[in-house]
């Protein structure tokens, strides 16, 4: 569904993506792992049309979108989750979910849309007038992804969603994302909770210095502690 | 006492004049980050407008006032794709000589193409007639100016609240990587800025070139600039200190000229500037300036 072929993403002569090819099949969770720094976030980034790519070519849903911006590849279906969220802080959970509705014309869907995450995440419910910067880490990152969600994207990109959540409620966004799946939506998830996501994932790469330096099926690559101890280093519990 | 309210009538307006203004050079540096310094520029065009309608026809002094706002809308799009759409990702710096350079070229264009000269346009007699209350005589232009602003904010201020690009001119002024994420085409956000500020300043330009009853190539220049005073005062890239900016220093200038001495009126504005100084130097980021809030981006 999403094929990125040897993808080069560069910040003025620093590379810090090099030659990296990855793809996300439909209905699959797909893990992305590394260090910091490793040019995941850089990745999807570009996979999303916000970084130019130098080199390479990004495919999705059988059209080439290596050059689209990213209103129009999100318009198209593949969206991401940014990393820190990024919730619009001044406006109110009601105009965040407004503004990730944006490419649509159906009033009637996203009405419903709405009330749907509403009863995924009661909490955004009680705070439905309240501006963003007044929720909690852990609502404004249910908050982001109920706003990517409104854009009814068939391919969701999660850029750490569980970072800096306090374990009760990471293990509340794996749960989600496994509903997500049941629901027919495909996910890229970048990660540094190792376990966990390929607990949830389907097969995982790990990108370690701008490339990717293992790829897998996801329970095998749980399995194997010296790959985990290789690569991950602190990731792994 | 009649005095006292003619004064505080023409503070507002002169105060709602540098508000419209303050008000559009705000709301384009809030998404872009651009000083627009040929936002004066489109006072000009929108005298010019009227100029030209009137000299192929038209038939009622009315219809200058749509084609002055629509003058100034046009331009102010135009100034967009043509020339700052080409330096959106440039520096402060690289931005601000563009909007030199237009203003320049705008200038000259008048300078070659019509005259250095002023020319006189007819606006609606009814605008420079006087409203007498009692006793009181108010100029009409002064009242009207007063309220066609404070519907313009209002209705503004409800475009910003209730549309989808409202909210996501909002939303582009913290993070326009988040507003593009939406699907948000970058170009209709900023377009939809441009298009504000011109609107903004076209009504703005129906009550100088009323005042003056004349035009000419250079005409924005000096309202450019009290604008720009007003949004530094109020807090660079803040909507609502644009027009308290806006207002404070209309009222200041007037109060200062209708009651200081006559010996020091001459320096009515080296004393505004130094007025604004120190309150910048109390409040460095405007009267309703603020720290940028990023959201909670770090986690
Ligand atoms: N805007 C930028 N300008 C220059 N270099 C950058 C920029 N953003 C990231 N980099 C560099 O690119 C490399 C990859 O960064 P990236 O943010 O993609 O890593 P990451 O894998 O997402 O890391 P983390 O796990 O910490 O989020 C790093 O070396 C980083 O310093
Ligand atoms: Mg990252």
């Amino acid at each position: 569904m999403l094929e990125l072929s040897n993808i080069v993403v560069q910040y003025g002569m620093v590379k810090a993506v090099r030659n990296v090819s990855l793809t996300v099949g439909k209905g699959e969770i797909v893990a992305l792992l590394g260090p910091n720094g490793a040019g995941k976030t850089t990745l999807v980034s570009a996979a999303v049309g916000i970084l130019p790519v130098a080199a390479g070519n990004i495919r999705f849903d059988g059209a080439d979108i290596t050059k689209r911006p990213a209103e129009s590849v999100v318009a198209m279906g593949l969206t991401l989750t940014p990393e820190g969220r990024r919730v619009f802080a001044e406006l109110s959970v009601a105009d965040n979910l407004t503004l990730g509705a944006a490419t649509r014309k159906d009033r009637a869907g996203v009405a419903e849309d709405i009330d749907r995450y509403l009863k995924m995440f009661p909490i955004l419910g009680e705070r439905y007038h309240q501006v963003a910067k007044t929720l909690s880490g852990g609502e404004q990152q249910m908050l982001a992804v109920a706003r990517s969600l409104m854009s009814r994207p068939k391919l969701l990109m999660l850029d750490e969603p569980s970072l800096g959540l306090a374990p009760r409620i990471v293990e509340r966004i794996f749960e989600l994302m496994i509903d997500l799946r049941k629901s027919g939506l495909t996910m890229l998830v970048v990660e540094q909770n190792a376990t966990e996501a390929l607990g949830i994932a389907d097969r995982g790469y790990i990108m370690a210095s701008g490339q990717v330096v293992y790829e897998g099926n996801a329970a095998e690559m749980v399995d194997s502690e010296d790959l985990m101890e290789a690569y991950l280093g602190a990731g792994v519990h | 006492m009649e005095y006292l309210i003619q004064q505080v009538v023409n503070a507002l307006s002169v105060g709602s004049e540098y508000a419209l203004l303050a008000l559009g050079l705000a709301i384009v540096f809030s998404i872009i980050g651009l000083v627009n310094f040929a936002h004066g520029e489109l006072i000009t065009v929108a005298g010019y407008s009227i100029f030209f309608a009137a000299a192929i026809y038209l038939p009622s002094p009315w219809l200058a006032l749509p084609i002055a706002v629509l003058g100034a809308m046009l331009a102010a799009i135009l100034f967009e794709r043509v020339a700052f759409r080409a330096i959106r990702n440039a520096s402060t710096n690289t931005g601000i000589l563009t909007a030199f350079g237009v203003s320049i070229v705008v200038q000259n264009a008048f300078v070659i193409f019509v005259a250095t000269r002023p020319k006189p346009v007819a606006t609606p007699e009814w605008l420079s007639s006087m409203l007498e209350v009692g006793t009181l005589q108010l100029p009409v232009l002064q009242i009207v100016e007063t309220l066609v602003t404070v519907v313009a904010i209002l209705a503004l201020a409800v475009l910003l609240r209730r549309t989808t690009i409202g909210l996501a001119m909002r939303a582009a002024a913290k993070d326009f990587i988040a507003v593009r994420l939406m699907g948000i085409k970058a170009n209709r956000v900023i377009l939809a800025a441009f298009a504000i500020s011109g609107f903004l300043a076209g009504l703005a330009a129906v009550f100088i070139i009323s005042r003056r009853g004349a035009i000419d190539p250079f005409m924005g220049s000096v309202p450019v600039l009290k604008a720009f005073v007003a949004c530094v005062l109020g807090g660079l890239g803040s909507l609502q200190g644009a027009v308290v900016g806006g207002i404070a220093l209309g009222v200041l200038e007037v109060l200062l000229q209708a009651f200081l001495p006559r010996e020091v009126t001459m320096f009515r504005d080296a004393i505004v500037f130094a007025a604004v100084a120190i309150v910048l130097v109390k409040f460095p980021e405007g009267l309703l300036g603020r720290k940028h809030e990023l959201g909670d981006k770090e986690a």
